[in-house]
């Protein structure tokens, strides 16, 4: 947040002249002036008022579409410009892009004000909250923000595609591909995760998995309640819990455990599946995209939107046949047809 | 070439060393004539590449590498043998233009729209369950879900915008709706059944094969949900081959056909959702080209 104080600091200084001039270029100065203000005075006539009762009417872009200002906080990060792009081709409005890389403070929002843009789409936490502090009374929708119940200031207005997937996705993509696993373990923390826990226990029992959980009080527990869960359950799934992995070892050790054992592991980062992971299940990034189009879409046409801050529509799985191979895992062939990315 | 012409300077110093006229004058052009016919030789005993390009409309596809991997691994057994896979029509159709030594995946619509221009026959016609031909269906919330408010959209679909509209043509009661309606694409046909159990759009276009893999795997989702309508019967995947295709067509048409009898060919077979395929009748080809 940038206090008011600090905006002044940010602001040009105006510099008095410090020069003097002679009479006859006074004379010429004055006249410019004049001229000057003058002109003022008749554009000053011929527009409309600043500020009046009346809402100002959103602005439309020369195609006479009601146009979007689009907040990247940083189009460098993959992510970021694939559901820019994505969201680019998605929609026919006209498009202010806006990248915040590199650029301090309001990231020049000041001036985008007057632009009165019909509605405002936000990629990243940075832009979510440059939007709600300059553009507060517009429609706003984001997309690609971990964690977005966390977020300040959701209002009626706020819209969005949440960059977790709903629970029962990937718990669908398990069974479908490895329908002998009937048992997946969890290490959770009460703190982070233990909600979205008890949803995706819910969702799984629906399909005929049993979720063993183990909620890990503290960062030491991590692989101890690890070796207790193991004996367990066919398969472990890790989760995005900050206390579960408190540290950067902590993803190592429990993939090499799993390792020894044979167990195998699902997850939800592409990453995890050159360290060893079975299966990933993580949200299609261009689809977020395309998703936010068709939000933005329909709330330009004024349709009234059902699920105000949408779970990613589309997912991405990554198998690690080499992973299943060398453990032996019964796997469903004709599921082949659903994944994206094959390590062999 | 270099090697050529390291050839002929070696030549030409070798004559240089000669002294007899004559001997020059019937040795210069006899080496000119041997490399003029080396050079017309090299093409017919260098085998030339043949590449498969593959697009489909139908399906939402983006395993491109995996498909290209597993594929190009399976047709190495047999030869010099390529995979090309696009995700773009427009790009895959300005690609195949013209071209005579390749042969074309693609859908039975996309093929319907293309074969004149492109002067195509079909050869082989894509199998699932025992069936080569699909239905799309139309699938809405089972609580308020309608044609009415399907025709407002999103519908989500895994195939692309041209096709999903096309299809949509045959099941909305309003044509110019279809043109109009919102398309949510999204990567596979079950992402689209989910979309529309969490919300996420009105209804989805998916394959009957999709609904009934639901039905099978998640009959409480399945349960949310209810077929508003469906379209007509359309072929699976194609296999098309343009008119004047030099090579040996049959022993590559057998090589594609025999994917499901081949451990790596099952994986690729499998990859395009596919059991197996088989050779396109006369009635297949009054449907693909009527």
């Amino acid at each position: 947040m940038i206090k008011s104080n600090e905006r002044k600091m940010l602001m040009p200084k105006m510099e008095k002249p410090g020069f003097s001039v002679p009479g006859k270029t006074r004379f010429l100065f004055s006249g410019i002036r004049l001229c000057i203000l003058f002109l003022g005075v008749l554009f000053a006539c011929g527009t409309p008022p600043l500020r009046s009762d009346k809402p100002m009417e959103p602005s439309k872009g020369i195609s006479g579409k009601p146009h979007i200002l689009l907040i990247n906080s940083n189009a460098g990060v993959e992510k970021y410009r694939v559901v820019q792009d994505e969201f680019r081709k998605s929609i026919p409005n006209p498009i202010r892009e806006v990248d915040l890389r590199g650029k301090a403070n309001d990231g020049g929002m000041n001036g985008l004000s007057s632009e009165n843009a019909n509605l405002i789409y936000c990629v990243g936490g940075r832009a979510y909250h440059l939007a709600k502090q300059f553009f507060a009374e517009k429609e706003i929708i984001f997309s690609s923000i971990i964690n977005w119940l966390r977020l300040p200031n959701i209002s009626p207005k706020t819209y969005g595609v949440s960059t977790e997937l709903h629970p029962r996705m990937p718990v669908f993509m398990f069974r479908s591909v490895f329908p002998d696993i009937k048992r997946i373990g969890m290490l959770y923390s009460l703190q982070y995760t233990s909600q979205w826990f008890e949803n995706t226990r819910r969702q799984a029992l629906e399909l005929g998995i049993g979720i063993v959980g183990k909620a890990v009080p503290d960062e030491n527990q991590t692989l101890l309640l690890l070796e207790q869960l193991l004996p367990e359950v066919d398969a472990i799934w890790l989760i995005s819990d900050p206390l579960v992995m408190a540290k950067k070892n902590y993803l190592y050790d429990i993939l090499d455990r799993c390792d020894a054992d044979k167990t195998p592991v699902f997850s939800y980062h592409e990453a995890y599946a050159k360290l060893g992971a079975v299966m990933i299940v993580s949200p299609d990034t261009p689809t977020i995209g395309r998703q936010v189009a068709n939000i933005a879409m329909g709330l330009l046409s004024e349709e009234p939107i059902e699920e105000k801050v949408q779970f990613p529509a589309g997912s991405h799985i990554v198998l690690n046949l080499k992973q299943v191979e060398k453990y032996g895992l019964k796997y469903n062939k004709n599921a082949l047809g659903m994944i994206n990315t094959i390590i062999k | 070439m270099e090697a050529m012409t390291n050839i002929l300077h070696q030549m030409m110093r070798l004559l240089n060393t000669l002294r007899d006229e004559t001997v020059k004058r019937i040795l210069l052009p006899s080496a000119f004539l041997c490399c003029a016919m080396l050079f017309c030789a090299i093409p017919l005993f260098a085998a030339e590449s043949i590449t498969f390009y593959f697009h489909s409309s139908e399906t939402n596809i983006n395993n491109f590498k995996s498909l290209k991997t597993e594929f190009d691994s399976y047709l190495s057994k047999f030869g010099p043998y390529e995979f090309q896979p696009f995700d773009d029509r427009a790009t895959f159709e300005q690609h195949v233009r013209g071209k005579k030594n390749c042969l074309l995946f693609l859908s039975s619509w996309h093929y319907n729209n293309i074969y004149k221009p492109y002067a195509l026959h079909p050869s082989l016609v894509g199998l699932r369950n025992g069936k080569n031909s699909q239905k799309r269906v139309l699938v809405g919330s089972a609580s308020g879900g309608d044609l009415n408010s399907a025709m407002k959209g999103p519908v989500a679909a895994a195939s692309s915008p041209q096709h999903t509209k096309s299809m949509l043509k045959d099941i909305f009661p309003d044509k110019g709706a279809a043109d109009s309606v919102r398309v949510l694409s999204v990567p596979k046909d079950i992402d689209a059944l989910m979309s529309v159990g969490f919300g996420m759009s009105k209804c989805a276009l998916i394959t009957e094969n999709a609904l009934d893999n639901l039905k099978m795997l998640d009959p409480g989702l399945y349960a949310t949900m209810k077929p508003l309508s469906q379209g007509k019967e359309s072929l699976l995947l194609i296999l098309a081959v343009p008119t004047g295709f030099s090579q040996d067509a049959e022993k590559i048409i057998d090589m594609i056909k025999n994917l499901p009898n081949d451990p790596d060919g099952m994986n690729v077979i499998k990859m395009l959702d596919l059991d197996g395929w088989k050779l396109v009748d006369p009635s297949d080809k009054s449907k693909l080209e009527g």
